[in-house]
C-alpha cells in the first residue's frame, strides 16, 4: 500500500466566528503510532472529526485511504477503527448484543479477540451499556475497534476516563494489537508520558497551529532547549535557524527550542558562553512549545 | 533473562530504544547476560512495558549490527558468542562520540580550557584501570 | 421571600425546561379558557381534560427537575434547600392548581365541573417514584433483528421506542400482549355502542404514541454527536443519498404509521360525512399559522441557520406541536365537532409533524450536505 492512509492540507476552521484551525496539514505514514498533542481545547478534537469526515472544514481538503473524508466508501469504512472521546452510543443495549449486532457490519471482525478481551477485562456481556463505568465504556469502544482489525485506528482522548493502570492496559493493547499488525493509529491525547512509550512520531497542536511534527526516536536528539542569560539575549540576532519557540523568562532571559537535521551542528548560539544547553524530555519540550 | 529486568523510563532525556540498547549493553559487558542466553520476544518486551514493538526491534536491530546479538532459529533473539563481539577501534571509539561530544561542549559552556579537560580525563581513565 | 420565589423556581427547574413550562402553561391555560367560554358543551369538556391532563404533565415534569436539584443539593449540602424547595412547590401548586380552578370559575359560566380534576394534578410528584419503580423491574432482551438494512440500522441507533425487535424475542411477546389489553376496552366500546368514546379512546392514545415517539427523537437529536459520527463511519449504510433517505425514513416513518393506522381505526370505525371543502382550507391555513406563530422557540429553530442549540426541551416542544395547536381548531368550527373532524383531525395530526419536519430540512440545507451524518448541523 502505497501513499499516506490518513493526510489533511490546509485546514481553515471557525466556530461562532473564533479560529479554531488555522492552515494545519498533517499526514500519517503507514503503520506509524502517531500522537497528537495540545492543550485541553486546542483543537485536537476537531482535527480529527475534519479528517475521519464527520466535521466539514471551511477549507482545505482531508483525505483517507486515497478517498475524500467526506465521500468514503464502503471498502474504506471497513477498515477503519474509531473511538471517540464520550462512546454513547446504543446504551440501551447489552454488551454482547452490541458488540455482535456491530460485528455484523464488518467482515474482518475477530470474535475470539473480542471474547477474550471481555474476559481479560471481567465486563460481563449480559451488562446493560447505560450502567457500566466511563472507564468500562472506553474500553468496549477500543475493544469494538480492534475487533475490526483496522488498518487505520483513531482514537479522541482515550485515556481521559482511565484510571493509571487501565491506562496502561489500553497501551499495552494499542501497541501490541496495532504495532504487530501494521495499523497505522492516531491518537490525541495530552497526557505526554503516555505518547513516549507508544508512539512513534508526535504532533503539537498549539493556538490552532501545528507547531511540531517530528519523530519519536530522533526527537530528543534533533531538538535542544537553549537557556539563553539576559546579556546574551541581547546580542542575539531576530531569529535562529531552526528556532521552534521563544519564550522570555522572568529574569530577561530566554529559553529557545532550536531543531536540527540529525547529524548537523547545532545552530550558533549553542556552545557558547552564557548559554545553557540542555536535551529536554518530551513533556518539557511540548510544555516549552506550548505556553 | 526477564522482560522485568529492563527499565524504561519515559520522561528520561534519552529515547527508549536507546535505553534499551544502553542496559542490555550494560548487562552484556558486566557478564550478567552470558553468551548463548535468549532474550525475551519483542512482543513480551512491549507488552511488559507498554511500548511500541517497533521500538524494541530497533534496539534489538541495533544490537544485531553490532555483533553483541544475534538471531538463532527456534530461539529469537541470543546474545552473540565472545569471539564475534570483537570490534574494530574505530567502531567503538564511534560509541563513544555522543558522551564526548557532551564532553566538549559542557567545557566550552564553562569555559574551560582544552589542556584542563584532556588532562583530567587522563587522571579518570588511570583511576578506572 | 415570596419574591425569590420565581427566581428559585426557575433555578431549580434549569432554565430550558422553565422556558418549555412557561409555554405551555399560558398557551394551554389560555387556550382553554377560551374554549371553555364558547358554551359548547362537548368543547367545554375538551378543554377542561386537555388542561387536566396538562396540569398533570407539569407536576410530572416538576418533579423530575425538583428531584434533579434536591439531589445536587444534598451532595453539595446546600443551607436553606428545604425553604426554597417549600416555596417552589407553593408556587407551582398556585399556578397549576389554584390559579386555573379560579380562572375557570370565573371566564366559564357553564359545564366546569371537569375542572374540579385538575386538584389531582399533585399526583404527578409521584410520578418519578414511580419510574424508579418500573425502571427497577427485571429488563426483557429486544433480540436482534439481522436484515441490516440501513433504515433498520439507523432506527438501532435512535434506540427506545424506534429500535426493532426481533420476532423470537420476549419484547416482542410482551408488545403483542399489550397490544391485545389496549384493544380490548376498544373493542367493549364500540360492542356497547359508544363509539364517541371510542374515537377519545383512539385519539388519546394517538396522542401518548406521538409523545413515546418523539420523546426518543428528541433524545436522539440531543445527543446526535455520537450517534452520527458511528452512523457516519459504519459501512454498508451506503451513499449520501439513500443514507438520507435512510435517515428521514427511519425518523419519520414509525411514529406516522402508528398515528395513521389509529386514524384508519377511526375512520372505519365511524360513518363518513364529508364537509365543505372550504372550510378545510381555511382549518388547513389557520393550522398552519398557529404553528409557525406558536412559539418563539419553534420560529427560532426554523429560521436560524446558525448552529442553534437545540435543547432537548425546544425540541420535544417542538416535536409537539400538533399536539399542542390542536385543541385550537375547535373554536373555529362553526358546527358541532364531528366524527369527520376527529377522523381527519387524526390525519392530519400525523401529517404535520412530517410537514415540519420536512420543512425544517429544506430552510437549514440540512439536504445539500455531503453527507446527512455531519456534526454541528
Amino acid at each position: 500500500m502505497g501513499g499516506s492512509p490518513l493526510r489533511c492540507e490546509g485546514i481553515f476552521k471557525r466556530y461562532d466566528g473564533n479560529v479554531v484551525l488555522n492552515d494545519v496539514s498533517l499526514s500519517l505514514l503507514p503503520g506509524a503510532i502517531f500522537g497528537l498533542v495540545g492543550r485541553n481545547g486546542a483543537g485536537k478534537t476537531t482535527l480529527i472529526q475534519i479528517l475521519l469526515g464527520l466535521l466539514q472544514a471551511d477549507s482545505g481538503s482531508a483525505v483517507v485511504m486515497d478517498e475524500p473524508a467526506l465521500a468514503m466508501t464502503d471498502a474504506s469504512k471497513r477498515r477503519l477503527g474509531y473511538v471517540p472521546q464520550q462512546p454513547e452510543t446504543l446504551g440501551w443495549m447489552h454488551v454482547g448484543d452490541m458488540l455482535n449486532f456491530v460485528g455484523d457490519f464488518y467482515p474482518m471482525w475477530d470474535q475470539p479477540y473480542v471474547e477474550d478481551c471481555l474476559k481479560r477485562w471481567s465486563i460481563a456481556p449480559s451488562r446493560p451499556l447505560s450502567k457500566l463505568s466511563p472507564g468500562e465504556r472506553q474500553r468496549i469502544a477500543l475493544i469494538r475497534a480492534l475487533a475490526i482489525r483496522p488498518q487505520l485506528l483513531v482514537l479522541d482522548e482515550p485515556a481521559a476516563a482511565l484510571d493509571p493502570v487501565a491506562r496502561r492496559d489500553l497501551l499495552r493493547e494499542l501497541a501490541l494489537r496495532a504495532g504487530e499488525s501494521g495499523t497505522t493509529v492516531l491518537f490525541s491525547t495530552h497526557i505526554v508520558s503516555d505518547l513516549e512509550r507508544v508512539a512513534s512520531h508526535v504532533a503539537c497542536l498549539h493556538h490552532h497551529k501545528m507547531v511540531l511534527i517530528a519523530p519519536m526516536d530522533d526527537l530528543k536528539e534533533t531538538h535542544a532547549l537553549l537557556q539563553v542569560n539576559s546579556d546574551m539575549a541581547e546580542q542575539l540576532p531576530g531569529k535562529l535557524p531552526g528556532e521552534l519557540s521563544r519564550r522570555r523568562r522572568s529574569d530577561g532571559g530566554l529559553s529557545i527550542i532550536v531543531v536540527r537535521d540529525s547529524g548537523a551542528v547545532w545552530p550558533a548560539p549553542a556552545g557558547e558562553a552564557g548559554v545553557q544547553f540542555e536535551s529536554p524530555g518530551l513533556e518539557d519540550l511540548i510544555i516549552e512549545l506550548t505556553s | 533473562m526477564n522482560p522485568e529486568d529492563l527499565s524504561i523510563r519515559p520522561g528520561a532525556a534519552e529515547p527508549i530504544y536507546r535505553q534499551i540498547v544502553e542496559q542490555l549493553r550494560r548487562l552484556i559487558a558486566s557478564k550478567q547476560l552470558s553468551s548463548g542466553e535468549s532474550l525475551p520476544s519483542v512482543r513480551d518486551v512491549a507488552g511488559q512495558h507498554a511500548i511500541n514493538p517497533m521500538t524494541v526491534s530497533r534496539a534489538y536491530g541495533l544490537l544485531e549490527l553490532e555483533g553483541l546479538l544475534e538471531r538463532q532459529r527456534g530461539k529469537g533473539m541470543v546474545v552473540a558468542a565472545s569471539r564475534r563481539r570483537l570490534q574494530t577501534d574505530d567502531r567503538r571509539l564511534e560509541q563513544l562520540e555522543p558522551g564526548l561530544t557532551d564532553i566538549v561542549r559542557q567545557a566550552r559552556e564553562l569555559g574551560l580550557a582544552d589542556r584542563l579537560v584532556v588532562e583530567r580525563l587522563k587522571v579518570l581513565l588511570e583511576r578506572e584501570k | 421571600m415570596i419574591s425569590a420565589a420565581p427566581r428559585e423556581l426557575l433555578a431549580t427547574f434549569g432554565a430550558d425546561h422553565a422556558a418549555m413550562l412557561c409555554i405551555f402553561y399560558v398557551y394551554g391555560l389560555g387556550s382553554a379558557l377560551l374554549i371553555g367560554s364558547l358554551e359548547v358543551p362537548a368543547a367545554v369538556n375538551l378543554a377542561t381534560g386537555m388542561w387536566v391532563a396538562g396540569s398533570l404533565a407539569t407536576m410530572t415534569v416538576a418533579a423530575v427537575a425538583i428531584g434533579r436539584f434536591t439531589l445536587s443539593a444534598r451532595v453539595l449540602r446546600l443551607p436553606g434547600c428545604g425553604r426554597v424547595l417549600f416555596r417552589s412547590y407553593a408556587l407551582l401548586l398556585t399556578l397549576i392548581v389554584i390559579i386555573p380552578i379560579a380562572l375557570f370559575r370565573i371566564f366559564i359560566p357553564e359545564g366546569r365541573e371537569l375542572i374540579w380534576a385538575t386538584l389531582a394534578a399533585p399526583l404527578g410528584l409521584l410520578c418519578p417514584k414511580l419510574m424508579k419503580f418500573v425502571r427497577s423491574l427485571p429488563r426483557l432482551e429486544g433480540g436482534i433483528p439481522s436484515n441490516g438494512l440501513p433504515t433498520e440500522t439507523i432506527r438501532m441507533y435512535i434506540g427506545r421506542a424506534f429500535a426493532p425487535v426481533s420476532f423470537a424475542s420476549a419484547a416482542f411477546k410482551l408488545r403483542i400482549l399489550s397490544l391485545v389489553f389496549w384493544s380490548v376496552p376498544l373493542l367493549l366500546t364500540v360492542a356497547n355502542g359508544r363509539p364517541r368514546a371510542a374515537q377519545w379512546y383512539l385519539a388519546i392514545t394517538a396522542i401518548l404514541v406521538w409523545l413515546w415517539f418523539m420523546n426518543a427523537l428528541a433524545q436522539f437529536i440531543q445527543c446526535r454527536d455520537a450517534s452520527f459520527a458511528e452512523l457516519a463511519l459504519l459501512p454498508g449504510l451506503g451513499h449520501p443519498r439513500s443514507q438520507r433517505w435512510a435517515l428521514y425514513c427511519a425518523a419519520l416513518a414509525p411514529p406516522l404509521l402508528a398515528c395513521s393506522l389509529l386514524a384508519a381505526i377511526s375512520l372505519i370505525l365511524m360513518s363518513w360525512k364529508p364537509d365543505a371543502a372550504d372550510q378545510i382550507l381555511l382549518h388547513g391555513l389557520i393550522l398552519l399559522f398557529l404553528l409557525l406563530a406558536g412559539a418563539g422557540v419553534v420560529t427560532a429553530q426554523l429560521f436560524r441557520k446558525d448552529r442553534t442549540r437545540l435543547t432537548r426541551s425546544g425540541l420535544l416542544l417542538q416535536l409537539s406541536m400538533p399536539i399542542y395547536i390542536w385543541p385550537s381548531l375547535l373554536p373555529l368550527s362553526q358546527h358541532s365537532p364531528s366524527w369527520f373532524k376527529y377522523t381527519i383531525l387524526g390525519l392530519l395530526f400525523a401529517g404535520m409533524g412530517g410537514v415540519a419536519i420536512v420543512a425544517w430540512i429544506q430552510l437549514r440545507k440540512l439536504a445539500r450536505l455531503p453527507h446527512p451524518f455531519l456534526d454541528g448541523t
